[in-house]
């Protein structure tokens, strides 16, 4: 059923040829594309943001396999061979003073940190920290299984898809300025004419499709010392 | 005395008998017991972070047998077992390399003891996607072909994800699209293409633990960055028009026709709503 939502975005496709999508869903045809669909590597919106419910909070999201329908979200499953991994820069060098893992094996969730990385940059490998905490995968259909110790808490599982956007009106504009530079864009949506402006009958073309989430908040205080600190996710495969 | 002398001469023989010969053949009163014989199962080589099982069930022997386990680390310390005498023991393993396994097993007839060792392994991931701020891959590699879209995935922001001109030349040609000028354009917080595309192309999200997080907020007439501009990303934000307005917005005063057209794409709410306990996200469609 994921294929039949597919189906219809890629006939869609192909009247503008377009193979790629925003916020980051199927961004790179090496993670998905139209006709493979998102992987579970493909990370299409990441989240970082005070906790609403404790100020003393953070909250960082990943979510991945954009665009999967609720017909096909129980059949969408994390890999034991992917990590996600959070990045933290407390000294504003763009390198990981910390991560937070997020690792998976036998239906469960696992995730170390915040903690000092064994290696920086693109090769990761487990950091095991002090504390290990775990839960169920969350499946479609049931309560959120929510693991938490030390004041930190972690859900992986299906979700509705947060990101909002106009989306293939954006490409159809964009489309218009790459015509213009003389690139070889696909044709206007009407056949006619690219768009220079946004509708006031807007779309949200993620309305309607889930995506699968690692969520994990954690202390500001286990976060470093720096007020501001920079962060960035990372699919990562084994 | 006759018979005093056969009874002598038998009790001489039962002693030479009884020193000349092995005490086993005499001596032993109940019937002897084998020692056990020990046997131990498990996965010789695990991945960090994993419970292992070792079992010592199959271990033979007559009568009570009991057990005694000791496990060592790769540090060489003792590890905590929650039962370190029945048959069969588990234990998360946390450090890469050797830990030393030893199961002594006792019966009347004595000890015996067997030896392992697991091998634990830290595996190595290596980066396939990368993400900071919203849309970047997107937007700005938005003419770019599958070499570029996949190659920017496996960069990392320290020294830059991409090369700065690259962005600048897509902020150019979107405002020159539409009529504007991008040698003098400032966006609203006064910088020019060149230094946001040289912000843009190191992609993380900065975040301000003091102030409340917001992508962009709703009163464009009060900016400021890193505290209510640019301060993390909430579900709530929506980053497309933030994106929007600092590509196509100028400084916010005059806008043409075109620009007041293009500064927001009229979706400004998610479909379903959001919780304020965790974990935030809304259930599944």
């Amino acid at each position: 059923m994921k294929k039949s939502l597919l189906a219809v975005i890629v006939i869609f496709s192909l009247t503008i040829g377009l193979v790629l999508f925003a916020a980051d869903h199927i961004d790179a045809p090496a993670v998905g594309s139209l006709s493979t669909g998102s992987t579970i590597a493909d990370i299409t919106d990441f989240y970082a943001f005070e906790s609403p419910s404790n100020s003393d909070n953070y909250v960082f999201i990943c979510n991945v396999s954009g665009l999967t329908a609720p017909s096909a979200t129980a059949d969408v499953s994390f890999d034991d061979d992917v990590m996600y991994e959070f990045n933290i820069d407390n000294d504003g060098d763009a390198v990981e003073d910390l991560v937070i893992q997020a690792i998976f094996r036998d239906n469960k969730v696992f995730t170390y940190g915040a903690v000092t990385p064994e290696n920086t940059g693109l090769m990761s490998n487990i950091a095991v920290g002090n504390t290990k905490i775990e839960t169920d995968i969350s499946t479609y259909g049931s309560d959120p299984s929510v693991g938490s110790s030390g004041g930190v808490q972690i859900f992986a599982g299906p979700r509705d898809d947060p990101f909002f956007m106009d989306f293939f009106r954006f490409v159809d504009i964009v489309n218009g300025a790459g015509s213009a530079l003389g690139l070889s864009v696909p044709d206007p949506m009407d056949g006619t004419a690219y768009p220079t402006a946004f509708k006031t009958d807007a779309v949200d073309t993620f309305a309607g499709t889930n995506v699968l989430s690692i969520v994990i908040e954690v202390p500001k205080s286990s976060l470093g010392s720096s007020t501001i600190f920079s962060s960035w996710v990372e699919s990562k495969m084994k | 005395m006759k018979f005093n002398n056969i009874f002598y001469t038998f009790s001489m023989i039962t002693l030479a008998l009884l020193f000349s010969c092995n005490d086993d053949d005499v001596t032993i009163p109940e019937p002897m017991t084998n020692p056990p014989t020990v046997n131990i199962s498990m996965n010789q080589n695990v991945e960090i972070a994993t419970t292992v099982n070792i079992d010592g069930s199959a271990t033979t022997g007559e009568g009570a047998l009991s057990y005694n386990w000791n496990v060592t680390n790769p540090l060489g310390n003792n590890v905590a077992l929650s039962n370190n005498t029945a048959t069969m023991i588990s234990f998360e393993v946390s450090i890469k390399g050797d830990y030393g396994i030893t199961l002594m097993v006792t019966n009347d007839g004595g000890t015996e003891m067997k030896t392992g060792k697991v091998t634990v392994t830290n595996p190595s991931f290596a980066t396939i996607d990368q993400m900071g701020r919203p849309a970047i891959n997107t937007v700005f590699n938005f003419f770019g072909d599958a070499a570029t879209k996949d190659g920017y995935n496996t960069t990392k922001p320290d020294g830059g994800n991409v090369d700065s001109e690259l962005f600048k030349g897509i902020l150019d040609a979107l405002q020159g699209y539409i009529g504007l000028d991008p040698v003098t354009y400032r966006n609203v917080l006064g910088l020019d293409n060149a230094t946001t595309a040289s912000v843009l192309a190191t992609d993380l999200l900065m975040s301000n633990k003091e102030f409340r997080t917001t992508y962009g907020p709703a009163d464009l007439t009060d900016l400021r960055l890193g505290e209510n501009l640019l301060n993390g990303r909430g579900l709530n934000d929506d980053v497309i028009d933030v994106t929007l307005i600092l590509t196509f917005a100028g400084d916010l005063t005059s806008l043409s026709g075109l620009q007041q057209g293009l500064i927001s794409d009229n979706v400004s709410d998610n479909d379903k709503t959001h919780s304020d306990q965790f974990p935030y996200l809304a259930s599944p469609h």
